[in-house]
């Protein structure tokens, strides 16, 4: 049990690790859009869309929804550990044993 | 009717309980590599986001040549949350080619391949493939210049073969050139055959899992020793599912603050523009071409580095057949193998960046 913990953390520096990795393929430009900005021609000046928010009121919908989403995410992952030691309870109790059923 | 009586009416009919007592019987072994187990599940959620945002984007795309990058503009800049439905497509496939190859490479290392998971890793393998297909062929689709060049790259790469060189890069492009046609193909490819592909051998490779359970550790695998382990259901699945939700938050953030963009359209006549490189899990192989000089011996630089590149990924294909030993044998040489391919890979990707 008390090794938990340490798998959570290796998973969250897995994860991170990931990120790290295609960050910077996002910001080193590989992607197709992020490409060198050159100078606009006559014929067609729109040289590249960035995406973003279409105004204040959805940008700031936006960020509101990314933290109400790390919220219950957190909370998710809290009541999931509940979950987890409550599980493994039961399974050591050997609760849902298949000759019980 | 409460929500009781209509379980039991679903499980009178589809026999739900017997699913959940099997998946509660499923087992999954706990011990120092169980952190490996978890990639899998992470590739389907990807999947799943994949299909998600695909559908929905494909809902706006129109894959011909004069609309396609339009269509995009339209898809970023006037359908509600759009550029957040491209960039979360756009990272799910990033993240999901990373998590497949961590998979491979960690089965790979632990030599998970070993009978008789041979057709297991086999079905990894093509489904790998059909995911880097996925990405060559969705780079085209929004039609910028950087797209159009790196297409124009890639599907010339097949063409140093003899014999049939030719023949495929015609069929890829559907003519002599990247054009029209090539974007028209690759759509189809994209939205249908290939997904057609992936769901099949998906089918089979869970089957498959299913079939001979999930791998242990060599040492324990030979002595036939029991490990601890955990109830797939609920157990494992809980542990996962805090993985899924982590992952999901993270995809969405990404999607929103560091978001995919589009390009100038793409201009057939136009001259390639600097730069020019394909999506980073391309990259080694980019860097490994330019590697090799212009003409070895009698053959050109580029027909040896694809008859060695096609080698190489028949070796690893056929990987368990290669190393077929008893399970009690370590493999050192295929591990050193696994970590020189790691080294080489992350070394060419960063020359390439330089």
């Amino acid at each position: 049990m008390k090794k938990k913990p340490l798998k959570l953390q290796v998973l969250f520096l897995f994860i991170f690790c990931l990120l790290v990795v295609l960050f910077m393929d996002k910001s080193f430009g590989f992607q197709g859009g992020h490409l060198p900005v050159r100078t606009e021609d006559s014929e067609n000046p729109v040289e590249k869309i960035s995406a973003a928010p279409s105004g204040i009121k959805e940008a700031m919908g936006i960020y509101f929804f990314i933290a109400w989403m790390w919220l219950s995410i957190f909370i998710l992952v809290y009541i999931l550990r509940l979950k987890i030691k409550e599980a493994d309870r039961l399974f050591k109790l050997k609760f849902f044993s298949s000759k019980k059923t | 009717m409460t929500v009781k009586s209509i379980q039991t009416w679903l499980d009178e009919r589809f026999g739900i309980s017997n699913i959940v007592q099997l998946l509660r019987d499923k087992t999954v072994p706990q011990h120092k590599h169980s952190l490996w187990y978890y990639s899998g599940s992470i590739i389907l959620v990807l999947f799943a986001i994949q299909v998600l945002t695909g559908f929905i984007l494909l809902l706006y795309y129109k894959p011909v040549l004069d609309q396609a990058n339009e269509s995009i503009a339209r898809i970023m800049t006037e359908v509600p949350l759009g550029w957040i439905i491209r960039s979360v497509h756009s990272w799910a496939a990033s993240f999901l080619i990373a998590v497949l190859f961590i998979h491979l490479l960690s089965i790979w290392i632990t030599k998970s391949y070993r009978k008789p998971r041979e057709l297991t890793w086999m079905s990894g393998v093509f489904l790998l493939a059909i995911s880097l297909a996925f990405g060559f062929t969705g780079y085209l689709l929004p039609w910028d210049e950087l797209s159009l060049s790196a297409t124009k790259v890639g599907t010339d790469i097949p063409s140093s073969l003899p014999i049939a060189g030719v023949w495929i890069t015609r069929l890829l492009r559907g003519g002599e050139d990247v054009t029209g046609d090539t974007l028209t193909r690759f759509f189809g490819l994209h939205v249908s055959v290939l997904p057609l592909f992936i769901f099949f051998l998906l089918t089979l490779h869970i089957y498959l899992i299913q079939k001979h359970g999930v791998s242990r550790p060599l040492v324990a695998e030979s002595k036939k020793e029991d490990l601890a382990s955990l109830p797939f259901w609920p157990n494992f699945v809980y542990r996962e599912m805090v993985v899924w939700f982590v992952l999901v938050g993270v995809v969405l953030t990404l999607a929103v603050f560091v978001p995919a963009s589009l390009g100038k359209q793409a201009d057939l006549m136009a001259p390639a523009p600097e730069g020019i490189r394909p999506e980073w899990y391309f990259l080694f192989l980019f860097q490994t071409l330019k590697l090799f000089p212009p003409k070895i011996i009698l053959f050109t630089g580029d027909t040896v580095a694809v008859f060695l590149i096609l080698l190489c990924c028949i070796l690893f294909f056929f990987l368990p057949l290669i190393d077929n030993k008893p399970l009690e044998k370590k493999g050192k040489v295929i591990t050193i193998l696994a970590y020189a391919f790691i080294l080489y890979a992350v070394s060419m990707t960063i020359w390439s960046l330089l």
